[in-house]
């Protein structure tokens, strides 16, 4: 779901930017000294995995987890999306380095929100309402992630219509599998170190 | 009168060879011809050694134009062919479209003066264990980042703790 070079307009490159460099600068103060760790093991997990495609009929898609990064990360979701999508342009050619703050605003506002959404459930809920929150937090993620993309091409181009149908289309089933990839590691996490659940945004 | 009708045989015959040319003129303009030559030079480009570029779109340059000298799509196994008409640097721009949206790529192709490939601008081939030595990049980037942040961090905070008992001594 990478926004190429040469798509959006002048005024929606700078505009995310802008928006991006701000959720940056918040993610890094509200990264805490023994957050950093986890932040490096979840921002390398986030890079790895956008290589694992998953075939959707003709085409495929790969999976993204912004959804878990957002739950387990909070506000340093931004930091740690953006390094993983710098890598990903310099060494994957995977978007572009003018789209940068397109792309990460388009995956971390969405993990943003998933944390406020989701996490209080996930933390103070019983295990039913953790897990269906894990699911929906999954789902989320890339559902927001979609909405964005699509706002993005709405004020750069008005013939968005079908992109975003093609899109909305194909990622129906990877926000299913993420939904599924993220109720399993909540539901670990929770067994084996439940403090890593509580944050402080 | 004899004079007068050798002139107008004369006219006749000029004008007759004139019209009996025209078609063949006309049918030269307009007939097609071709010729199957064993030579060219062509590209094979890809994302892995197994995923064909295929029916993207690229523009061929000669040697210091502008405008490209072909343009058009790769074929269903990812080729470009050219045949060159100068010596030179010829280069491919491709653009390649995958889930990741577009990819681009620029391969500069030397020809010598016979018109033969001389060398190219070589790849950095994308098989597993390029992938691999990328993604072990990445991750060692991202520790090393993170890592560096850390220490300036763990150093920051140290200061600050120092500076906060220093003033609580003085107090």
């Amino acid at each position: 779901m990478h926004i190429s070079e040469g798509i959006l307009s002048g005024p929606v490159l700078l505009s995310s930017a802008v928006l991006t460099a701000s959720g940056v600068a918040i993610g890094l103060r509200k990264m805490q000294v023994h957050k950093i760790p986890e932040v490096a093991v979840l921002t390398s997990a986030f890079f790895v995995i956008s290589l694992v495609h998953i075939p959707v009929g003709p085409a495929s898609a790969h999976l993204i987890l912004n959804g878990l990064v957002g739950l387990l990360m909070g506000w340093m979701a931004f930091p740690s999306i953006f390094v993983a999508i710098t890598l990903q342009a310099l060494l994957f050619q995977f978007g572009g380095f003018t789209t940068l703050g397109a792309n990460t605003l388009t995956m971390a506002v969405p993990a943003v929100a998933v944390y406020y959404l989701f996490n209080p459930l996930i933390k103070r809920g019983n295990n039913y309402i953790a897990l269906a929150a894990a699911f929906a937090a999954g789902v989320c993620g890339i559902l927001f992630a979609c909405l964005l993309l699509t706002t993005c091409l709405f004020l750069t181009t008005k013939e968005f219509y079908t992109v975003a149908k093609v899109m909305f289309i194909g990622h129906t089933p990877i926000m299913v599998i993420e939904g599924i990839v993220t109720t399993f590691c909540v539901s670990f996490l929770r067994k084996v170190k439940p403090e890593i659940l509580v944050i402080n945004g | 009168m004899i004079a007068i009708n050798v002139r107008v045989f004369h006219v006749y015959a000029i004008l007759t060879t004139a019209l009996s040319l025209l078609p063949v003129s006309y049918v030269q303009a307009h007939a097609v011809h071709y010729d199957v030559l064993q030579r060219g030079i062509s590209a094979k480009i890809s994302y892995t050694a197994s995923d064909p570029v295929n029916y993207a779109e690229y523009e061929l340059f000669g040697p210091g134009d502008t405008l490209p000298h072909q343009t058009g799509r790769t074929d269903k196994n990812g080729f470009v062919c050219f045949f060159p008409n100068r010596t030179g640097i010829w280069v491919i721009k491709v653009r390649g479209e995958s889930t990741h949206g577009l990819h681009g790529a620029t391969i500069e192709v030397k020809v010598d003066d016979a018109l033969n490939l001389k060398s190219f601008n070589k790849p950095f081939v994308e098989t597993l264990s390029a992938t691999l030595i990328k993604l072990f990049v990445g991750i060692s980037l991202i520790i090393g980042m993170f890592g560096a942040y850390l220490i300036l961090k763990t150093k920051k905070t140290q200061r600050f703790l120092a500076n906060k008992n220093r003033n609580g001594e003085k107090e």
